[in-house]
């Protein structure tokens, strides 16, 4: 009977002592914190300074001009209020071409105070800087160049968080050929290497399809394109626009539909500027995904607006270049200051879970965005509809 | 084995008895929280609100201020322009050193813009929107606190059945509704006991 009391005794003790360890271990006010920082980086001082340069045009008086500066001064601004850091932001216009992007790419890398640099643009605009930038050291991450070469192991300080052609052209063939059922393409594009390499990948894409695709030259800078839309077959049904202009695109589709003909459109990336390249019913590809379609990225999308005033939904990429070249910033800070050498080597290992691209932004041992790809929108009244 | 099932029934009636006082407690002590969060988060939405308020003030005031100091400066009025320039801000004053001092290629069209370092608007907005977005985690975890605290208010209500089963065994006669009684009594305190756990 004592050892049966005992016994008993002993069970109701355990299961107070539950209790009690359930009373300790949660407390009433639970806060989840997350971070995208490794934990090694939250040992580091918190305070880090530095200044990160963006070559991006902002010297124009169009707002289409501003949306990637605009895009990564928010993401810098965003990224100093959640980790107490002074990282500023160093700009360099590239609304006049090459030229002002070398004479940029030389100035930041005189700048000892640079630590790493979004941007360039363009694939052409990483041509020319590059080389420039590979020598001082200082990492680049373009949030737009898409072009295959680029990562040929020639760079060896570029980064993309972008897809690149060789991704974007067989979304394109498989729009054209499997989606819209075209029986016979017409490819045009001009001489801008980003285009004629684009078209090379479609061209490919569609052929080894078996259907038959030609291809034309145009002239970025022509504004009657008769002569081209008179070579154009009569029973072509889907026309490729793998254009380095905008504006070149939406005339060119005009004056074809002035002269009746009406086949499906499909537009490369470059002609993803709603206000520029517009006709309804027509195709694009971006290698940004709407922000408003993630969580994290419709924050921003608000956050960008209160901001600017405006809806950019597409900013997306310059956001996450410059949040993975501060966090790589912030990962080797030293004594308060990060630096060009300590990104340099942290790059190819910075992550960022989650991000407003809605996936981790990762790279690759080519420096290319880990799953990346494109995507297809449909032009709509005023508006991009998602496709694919 | 008659005494066995005694001790049992008082074992059980005696934890329950703990476990409902603490029930009660944890309800109360989570509903305190939730008040004490749903302030907060009203402060702190009030707070949010006051600095975004004061963030568009001070844009729109920035550019007010900058436009009368051009006109003054292009029509030569070289008192209006520095009366202007007396009533700017630094953040106004910072942006407009910046921008005189680029060259005219490589010059926004305006201060007032994200390629100018000293331009401070983004982070007074990404401020203000801080501040709201803290605010609203707070009322997140007021509603769950509260969420929290009606469950433990219904598990002590659920503890009665423990008393009412082991109270009416001592009813009966017949063992084996005793026992059922008891195991009843046992069974809804071991259940209550672990959303207990569950629901801390």
């Amino acid at each position: 009977m004592r050892r049966a009391l005992m016994a008993v005794g002993g069970v109701a003790m355990a299961a107070l002592v539950a209790i009690g360890v359930g009373c300790g271990s949660s407390g009433g006010s639970d806060t989840a914190t997350t971070t995208t920082v490794g934990a090694a980086a939250e040992a580091i001082i918190k305070a880090c300074t530095g200044k990160i340069g963006v070559i991006a045009p902002f010297a124009g008086t169009e707002a289409t001009d501003a949306i990637q500066m605009n895009w990564a001064r928010v993401s810098l601004d965003n990224f100093n209020r959640d980790h107490g850091t002074d990282f500023r932001v160093e700009p360099m216009d590239s609304s006049r071409g090459t030229a002002q992007v070398k004479a940029a790419a030389r100035a930041l890398a005189a700048n000892e105070d640079v630590v790493g640099v979004v941007g360039p643009q363009t694939s052409n605009e990483v041509l020319a800087a590059g080389p420039i930038m590979d020598a001082a050291k200082l990492a680049y991450v373009s949030p737009s160049a898409t072009n295959v070469s680029l990562t040929d192991g020639s760079l060896k300080g570029f980064y993309r968080v972008v897809a690149n052609d060789s991704v974007q052209a067989p979304a394109i063939g498989r729009l054209a050929v499997d989606d819209l059922k075209g029986k016979k393409v017409v490819i045009l594009d001009d001489a801008d290497p980003y285009a004629t390499g684009l078209a090379d990948g479609v061209e490919q894409y569609v052929a080894k399809a078996g259907v038959p695709v030609t291809r034309q030259r145009i002239s970025a800078d022509a504004t009657d394109y008769s002569d081209v839309i008179t070579k154009v077959p009569a029973d072509a049904d889907v026309v490729v626009l793998s254009l380095s202009s905008a504006d070149a695109g939406q005339r060119i589709v005009k004056q074809m539909n002035a002269k009746g003909r009406e086949p499906s459109f499909i537009g490369g990336d470059a002609l993803f500027v709603i206000e520029r390249f517009n006709p309804v019913g027509a195709y694009v590809t971006s290698f940004t995904p709407d922000l408003r379609n993630a969580r994290a990225g419709e924050d921003v999308v608000r956050l960008y607006k209160a901001v600017f005033g405006e809806l950019a939904p597409f900013g997306g990429p310059a956001f996450s270049a410059m949040q993975v070249l501060a966090t790589a910033a912030l990962r080797t800070c030293k004594d308060g200051r990060a630096s060009r050498e300590g990104v340099w080597e942290a790059l190819p290992t910075t992550k960022i879970q989650e991000s407003v691209l809605g996936q981790d932004i990762e790279f690759t041992k080519d420096h290319e965005l880990k799953n990346g790809r494109f995507y297809v929108y449909r032009i709509g009244p005023d508006d991009y509809q998602f496709v694919n | 084995m008659h005494s066995w099932w005694n001790v049992s029934l008082a074992v059980i009636l005696g934890v329950a008895a703990i476990v409902a006082g603490i029930t009660a407690w944890r309800g109360t002590v989570l509903n305190g929280h939730a008040v004490e969060n749903f302030t907060l988060s009203t402060q702190s939405t009030n707070n949010a609100n006051t600095l975004a308020q004061d963030a568009e003030r001070t844009i729109n005031t920035q550019r007010t201020l900058y436009l009368d100091y051009q006109q003054a400066v292009d029509a030569g009025d070289a008192k209006l322009a520095a009366m202007a320039y007396s009533m700017m801000d630094t953040g106004t004053r910072s942006a407009i050193e910046w921008w005189d001092e680029q060259p005219t290629g490589n010059r926004p069209p305006t201060p007032f813009s994200s390629a100018n370092p000293g331009w401070p608007a983004p982070s007074l907005v990404i401020d203000a929107r801080s501040t709201l977005d803290e605010a609203e985690a707070q009322l997140e975890l007021a509603n769950d606190e509260l969420a929290k605290s009606h469950s433990l208010e219904l598990l002590a209500a659920l503890l009665t059945i423990t008393f009412l089963a082991g109270g009416l065994s001592g009813v009966f006669q017949s063992e084996s509704a005793k026992r059922a009684l008891v195991a009843a009594s046992g069974g809804t305190l071991v259940v209550c006991l672990i959303a207990l756990v569950f629901m801390w």
